[in-house]
């Protein structure tokens, strides 16, 4: 499969800093792929290194099959991004403000009304910019990343600033660009909720370290409730459960069984079934709880707690 | 055939600016100067230093604002205006993420500040014929000769511009290099005062500090004790040339915030 982002153990340090720690992301063609981290988690970090504003200290950025550093002319010619808030020039109208971009690019006249319409901003095409509320300048941020038709559009936190109708529409705007243009989206931002709602697959970053990749389904899976034990003997209890194939951890006296992944090779089972096993073997059983855990809170799991790629991937 | 493209997109973004209107207003200040002078006072303003006719001597009496004060004033403004047209909203992230060489960004930032330079000069000398032709209605002491010398109040027009090539090159690097407009017009404002004072000690002892960048227009204003005007020329070219190279290139391997 040819990705259309591609990163191979992507290393960035600032000074003593290091923004983004061995990162392998892998952005699937036509997904809505949502970057998911806090703030200052190396999410534009990642999205420069991707577009060639910055250089990684180590690793490869991969474009389409293509090596970034080796063509990146080549590359960004099937990509089109919005890096953090829109560069645009307030003295200028909306439609100069594309039709700047329309002569780097040298397209037709045409693809800026094309542009201005997927974004609904005909009607305001010809207003300045100055006096463009903050979502429709985003929209015309957009709007300027769809022109020369991208397969790839890279959009960095744009619902930020946006009061809920704004981000509605980004959000519509967003999920149906796949269907409609045959886009590729990479999505970044640090809002769970903006990101679930739109996004086939998901990538989770903190510290610059990717703590969750997969599809939505992966992350919902990861949260379905772990069985919480309390047992007289601990240890036995938990090289039992372990030995039998259970995602099982210890800690404060306690065990944890994580949700087997449906995809893969564990055993299936039940609260009151590991209440059976445990008795079974003599163990004595003291508290027996399901822990459930929403998609926020396995989101805060992950990006706070150093040893959470582990649990996760 | 990418840097036309560019190019072509500078050009629109200078729509509505300030950088435009200076190349109107930066000499008409000197022509209305000019004009007022020579309507109050024509001959103790006009003709002085041995130049002779009142064409030399209006042309004379503008560089000499225009060339050690206006120019590098209107250079530094515009390379800052320019270069902060990108550094305000952060354009640079989009631009560069475009498929085109970094190389015609900073190549084209450089061809539209020589652009608008040659055009406010232009400016300047059809401000000189103009107030000349005037002059004469509302100052009658003062006598324009004809045929008009247009060819070289021309000349001293490019000369003043190409001896101004290096300075051009200087403040553009500086203005898209630092972000900050105070950085730009720190240096320009620097340079100028050194720029007049380095003249003048090279007029008194060592020809070549007339060299210095800031100095090199003021060449158009030479009598015997300044280097020639060729020299000043090939010096700007050349070193212009190497500053632009460097800072091209120091241009290309930044990365961008």
């Amino acid at each position: 499969m040819e990705y259309p982002i591609l990163t191979e153990e992507v290393w960035k340090t600032y000074g003593t800093v290091q923004a983004v720690r061995g990162l392998s992301l892998h952005v699937r063609p036509q997904s809505v792929y949502g970057f998911l981290g806090p703030n200052g988690a190396g999410k534009s970090t990642t999205i420069r290194l991707v577009l060639g504003l910055q250089r990684p200290d180590r690793g490869d950025v991969y474009l389409f099959g293509r090596i970034l550093a080796r063509e990146r002319l080549t590359v960004l010619r099937r990509i089109g991004a919005l890096v953090e808030a829109p560069s645009l020039y307030p003295h200028l109208t909306g439609r100069e403000n594309l039709e700047i971009h329309r002569r780097l690019l040298n397209l037709q006249k045409r693809d800026i009304d094309e542009a201005l319409a997927t974004v609904d901003l005909t009607g305001a095409a010809d207003r300045m910019v100055r006096s463009y509320s903050s979502g429709m300048k985003q929209r015309l941020g957009i709007a300027q990343a769809l022109l020369g038709n991208p397969e790839l559009l890279i959009l960095d936190e744009p619902t930020n600033g946006l009061d809920p109708a704004g981000i509605h529409e980004i959000r519509e705007l967003v999920r149906n660009l796949p269907a409609h243009r045959g886009v590729t989206v990479f999505l970044s931002s640090h809002l769970l909720s903006e990101i679930e709602q739109v996004a086939t697959h998901l990538a989770i970053i903190s510290s610059g370290e990717l703590k969750f990749e997969g599809t939505r389904d992966d992350l919902r899976e990861l949260s379905r409730p772990t069985i919480r034990v309390e047992v007289d003997d601990t240890e036995r209890a938990l090289a039992l459960l372990t030995g039998l194939g259970f995602r099982a951890r210890g800690h404060d006296g306690r065990i944890e069984i994580a949700p087997a992944p449906s995809s893969a090779d564990f055993p299936n089972i039940e609260a009151p079934d590991i209440n059976t096993i445990l008795v079974g073997e003599g163990i004595r059983v003291s508290h027996l709880s399901l822990e459930h855990r929403s998609l926020e809170e396995l989101f805060l799991d992950l990006t706070r707690s150093p040893d959470a790629r582990e649990a996760a991937v | 055939m990418t840097l036309l493209h560019v190019l072509n997109a500078e050009m629109l973004k200078l729509k509505r600016t300030i950088a435009v209107l200076m190349v109107v207003l930066a000499p008409a200040l000197i022509a209305l100067f000019a004009f007022v002078m020579g309507v109050k006072a024509p001959f103790s303003t006009l003709n002085r230093n041995g130049v002779t006719g009142e064409w030399a001597a209006l042309t004379r009496f503008s560089m000499r604002f225009w060339a050690p004060l206006m120019l590098p004033l209107f250079i530094t403004l515009e390379t800052a205006l320019l270069a902060g047209l990108e550094h305000s909203e952060s354009q640079w992230k989009s631009l560069l993420a475009r498929p085109l060489p970094r190389w015609n960004f900073y190549a084209a930032k450089l061809v539209v500040a020589l652009t608008l330079t040659a055009a406010g000069t232009g400016v300047l000398v059809a401000e000189i014929l103009l107030t000349g032709v005037i002059l004469p209605h509302v100052q009658p002491e003062l006598v324009f000769a004809l045929p008009i010398p247009w060819l070289d109040i021309t000349r001293q027009g490019a000369e003043v511009l190409c001896l101004s090539f290096l300075l051009i090159s200087i403040q553009n690097w500086v203005a898209l290099r630092w972000k900050q407009f105070s950085v730009a017009v720190g240096v320009g404002i620097v340079g100028l005062m050194t720029g007049f004072f380095t003249f003048v000690a090279g007029q008194q002892s060592t020809k070549e500090l007339q060299l210095f960048p800031w100095s090199l227009p003021m060449l158009v204003l030479g009598n015997r004790t300044s280097l020639d005007v060729r020299t000043g020329f090939e010096f700007s070219l050349i070193a212009g040339m190497v500053v632009a190279a460097v800072g091209c290139w120091d241009f290309c391997r930044r990365e961008v915030q």
